[in-house]
């Protein structure tokens, strides 16, 4: 429990460090945010209003403290250019980014884990060498090279099979589910199989040092085959990396689903922030910034949790030290 | 369970480690394997129990109780590992399972080769922990959290709990402090001897080996090069390997005295 408490403590501190870099950071970057948005002829008078508006004529403490006020009472405030909350903005936005993320890290660990496995048991050197170079050939594809490859073979209209959407999302959203589901098919394998081999290296290399280990001998010799003892005790032993592994890639998915987003013009988080950040829309931009990052230490906490219940080697050095 | 070995070989990537071992353990018999470190001990201890590396070579013959080991197939060997022969490694800190606690960990030969309830198996596990000189409270235990004595303990209760007919240690007391690797071997003798089992013991030291076995095997580089009554290869040594490992005890037995 002093554990988790330590943590979230942690947690928190980290929040506050990162909404000061936030902050700071959007107000030195180079470009008048209210002259961006007023255009390039618009006359003093307009560019004075739309600072006020911002309350960006305010001091910076002023601005940092009502900032974060509005956050912790979930008002992530207006956005200037569409007028509309920001925090509703956003959970449409997630509402496309989420989903994508979950589905591509469905299709990551279903390869990567089932080709790691198979990688390590296989006793034919060739598969092996197969194996290596699928690794190596899935990692090296470019996120963007790998979308258009799949819409030239299954995207509608333009594919080869054609049998999937390949642009945009269904206004009504989740409403739609069938061609929701369908529209983010195609986006969620390109993410899904470029992290998915990726996952399949880490795999191999995990579960291989542990098959040349002592446990493994030990589980074989109570009475298990060298297969149920790497499934059984050996991808139990290496559950703590492939667990910090997915996490980092669950974070940096967040991030790293911009391009694939822009490619299948889905109105996500990744397509929304680079709008955002081209109009200088300063409040929406630092919100979503701030939300992302809180995402992201939010999942390195989980994740620490997670290594805590899977090990209990740490949960007994913890005891020691205390 | 007796054990019969014929001219086996191992090879790992071409390259000879184990060369034409002639070895055969009798019905109930405690044999003794001796050899420095990198002499192929612990291979043939690996090629008896199917326990190879996947780019090793194995030829010749290994009869365990009847059943060619050198060529079964796995599922023959899983049925044969943890049932019919039991095995205690050199260092339990590296092949408990650190994940598992200490009761699942004894358990686990009784749930894979026995069709029992778990309560039946939880009570063989705290008698046979309490046979160990263990705490049946330990049970609910990491290994991480025992001594390296207690975690050999669990290792040996693990390789019996099922009465196995062959023990084969490899280097049980090499991780303890000399104190510990008496006790442990006098343990492991007084188990198997109760249970009218064979045993193949494998160590470098001689002074170790008296203690718990009336016969052995020396090995040099892969082959076999001596061999006969424990006592009298400890008193009067003749092949050369012999002799430095004899020597090797005395010089350990005078360092602790």
């Amino acid at each position: 429990m002093r554990f988790i408490v330590r943590r979230f403590l942690l947690f928190v501190a980290a929040l506050f460090v990162i909404s000061v870099v936030i902050f700071a950071a959007l107000r030195i970057l180079p470009g008048d945010a209210p002259s961006v948005m007023a255009g390039l002829n618009a006359p003093p008078e307009r560019v004075a209003m739309l600072r006020s508006q911002m309350g960006l004529d305010r001091p910076l403490a002023v601005q940092y403290s009502s900032w974060i006020d509005g956050l912790l009472h979930g008002d992530f405030g207006i956005s200037l250019l569409t007028g509309r909350p920001i925090g509703s903005m956003v959970a449409a936005r997630c509402s496309v980014t989420f989903p994508l993320i979950v589905l591509g890290l469905i299709v990551a660990i279903a390869i990567g884990l089932t080709f790691g496995v198979m990688a390590v048991l296989t006793t034919r050197p060739a598969l092996r060498s197969g194996f290596h170079l699928l690794g190596l050939i899935g990692g090296a594809i470019p996120a963007l090279w790998g979308g258009l490859l799949l819409i030239l073979l299954f995207g509608r209209g333009t594919g080869l099979l054609g049998v999937l959407p390949s642009q945009g999302f269904p206004e009504t959203g989740w409403d739609s589910f069938r061609t929701a589901f369908a529209s983010l098919v195609l986006p969620a394998l390109t993410v899904g199989v470029i992290s998915g081999a990726s996952l399949m290296r880490y795999t191999r290399s995990a579960l291989g040092d542990i098959m040349h280990s002592g446990y493994i001998d030990q589980a074989m010799a109570c009475g298990y085959t060298r297969r149920a003892a790497a499934l059984k005790v050996g991808l139990r032993l290496t559950m703590p990396q492939l667990v910090s592994v997915v996490g980092l890639m669950f974070a940096s998915m967040i991030t790293g689903v911009m391009v694939v987003e822009n490619l299948f013009a889905l109105p996500g988080i990744g397509t929304g922030l680079v709008t955002d950040l081209g109009n200088r829309d300063l409040i929406a931009v630092q919100s979503e910034l701030f939300m992302l990052a809180a995402f992201f230490l939010f999942i390195g906490f989980l994740v620490d949790l997670l290594h805590r219940f899977l090990d209990p080697r740490l949960r007994y050095a913890v005891q020691e030290r205390a | 369970m007796s054990v019969d070995v014929k001219r086996l070989g191992v090879c790992i990537n071409g390259k000879p480690i184990v060369r034409d071992i002639d070895l055969h353990i009798s019905d109930g018999e405690r044999v003794g394997l001796i050899g420095s470190s990198g002499s192929g001990k612990s291979m043939i201890s690996k090629a008896l129990l199917g326990l190879l590396p996947t780019n090793a070579q194995v030829s010749g013959s290994a009869m365990v109780g009847g059943i060619q080991v050198v060529e079964a197939s796995e599922p023959v060997l899983a049925s044969l590992r943890g049932r019919y022969v039991g095995t205690v490694f050199q260092n339990p800190a590296s092949s408990l399972n650190p994940v598992l606690s200490v009761g699942k960990q004894i358990e686990l030969p009784l749930k894979l080769h026995y069709d029992l309830d778990k309560v039946d198996r939880q009570a063989r596990v705290a008698r046979m922990l309490e046979k160990v000189g263990l705490d049946a409270t330990i049970a609910k235990k990491y290994p991480s959290e025992l001594s390296g004595g207690q975690q050999q303990r669990v290792g040996i209760a693990t390789a019996l709990i099922t009465s196995p007919r062959l023990i084969i240690a490899d280097e049980p007391t090499t991780a303890l402090d000399s104190i510990t690797q008496r006790r442990i071997v006098d343990l492991l003798v007084e188990l198997v001897d109760k249970a009218g089992a064979s045993m193949l013991f494998i160590t470098h030291d001689f002074s170790v080996l008296s203690c718990a076995t009336t016969r052995c095997y020396v090995l040099e580089c892969g082959q076999i090069a001596d061999s006969g009554q424990t006592a009298a290869l400890l008193a009067d040594p003749q092949a050369n390997s012999t002799r430095k490992l004899v020597d090797a005890a005395h010089e350990l037995t005078l360092q602790r005295k």
